[in-house]
């Protein structure tokens, strides 16, 4: 009875520690995700300024998206 | 007057128009019935026994000089039968086989130790946790954003002054000298 209640105790343990991990891996890429979305939609502003053209076209060409 | 004589009514029961005399004091039902036990009731004519015809011992007996389809088809009838029990007893073969490979499958699930059974259980866990999915979509997004990124800046540099640098470029947009490692990095 003691060996159960401790692997159960080990399996719940490594359920959080994984549950956390993956938290902090979802933050790491959210940040990621943000970085280049910003420097992306600064480039495209700028190349349709060069262009003449409007911001949404830019966007089709390189097949981003333009609702979020 | 002797013409006032037969004008006057006579006493007693006067007779009905259209009826004979007769037929007023039968009953329909009586009648019905006489006509139908008239009917059933045979004659004395075909009240006569009918009679068997002579056995003749000379030959052999009228039963079997007969041929007997009902042998043969009873034959048949067997031997489909025989087919028909064939056939449930493989199929009662293979559920039997079905069933020990079942037993056995389970005899070693169980045999099997409890170390791997919850490993199991924690990959499918993982694996079907909303966490997982939301790291493999910000993943693919990352990716796109990621192309996009490079092909624009490759663009701009085309287009922008000759001989211009890509963190000189960076600089000018006001973008994070950090942000060179995803133009620098290959697809693997």
């Amino acid at each position: 009875m003691k060996e159960n209640k401790k692997k159960s105790r080990k399996t719940a343990n490594k359920t959080n520690e994984t549950s956390e991990g993956q938290k902090k891996k979802i933050i790491e890429l959210l940040h990621e995700y943000n970085d280049l979305k910003d420097a992306t939609q600064r480039v495209l502003e700028a190349l349709a300024n060069l262009k003449c053209v409007p911001v949404g076209s830019v966007y089709a060409t390189y097949n981003l998206p333009r609702d979020e | 007057m002797p013409g006032e004589a037969n004008n006057t009514p006579q006493s007693g029961r006067r007779p009905r128009l259209g009826l004979s005399r007769r037929g007023c004091q039968s009953t329909p039902l009586i009648r019905l019935q006489r006509d139908d036990s008239a009917a059933n009731t045979p004659k004395c004519s075909e009240q006569e026994t009918p009679r068997a015809p002579p056995l003749s011992l000379s030959s052999r007996r009228i039963g079997l000089s007969k041929s007997r389809t009902g042998l043969s088809k009873k034959k048949l009838e067997f031997a489909a039968a025989h087919g028909i029990k064939d056939e449930e007893r493989e199929i009662v073969k293979k559920t039997a086989k079905k069933d020990k490979k079942e037993r056995n499958d389970a005899q070693e699930a169980l045999d099997a130790p409890e170390e791997i059974q919850e490993h199991g259980n924690q990959k499918n866990q993982l694996e079907n946790s909303p966490q997982s999915s939301k790291i493999v979509e910000l993943q693919g997004d990352i990716e796109i954003w990621r192309q996009g990124f490079k092909a624009s800046v490759g663009d701009l540099l085309t287009m922008a002054e000759p001989g211009l640098s890509r963190s000189d470029l960076l600089t000018r947009l006001g973008i994070p000298h950090e942000m060179l490692r995803y133009l620098e990095e290959e697809c693997p």
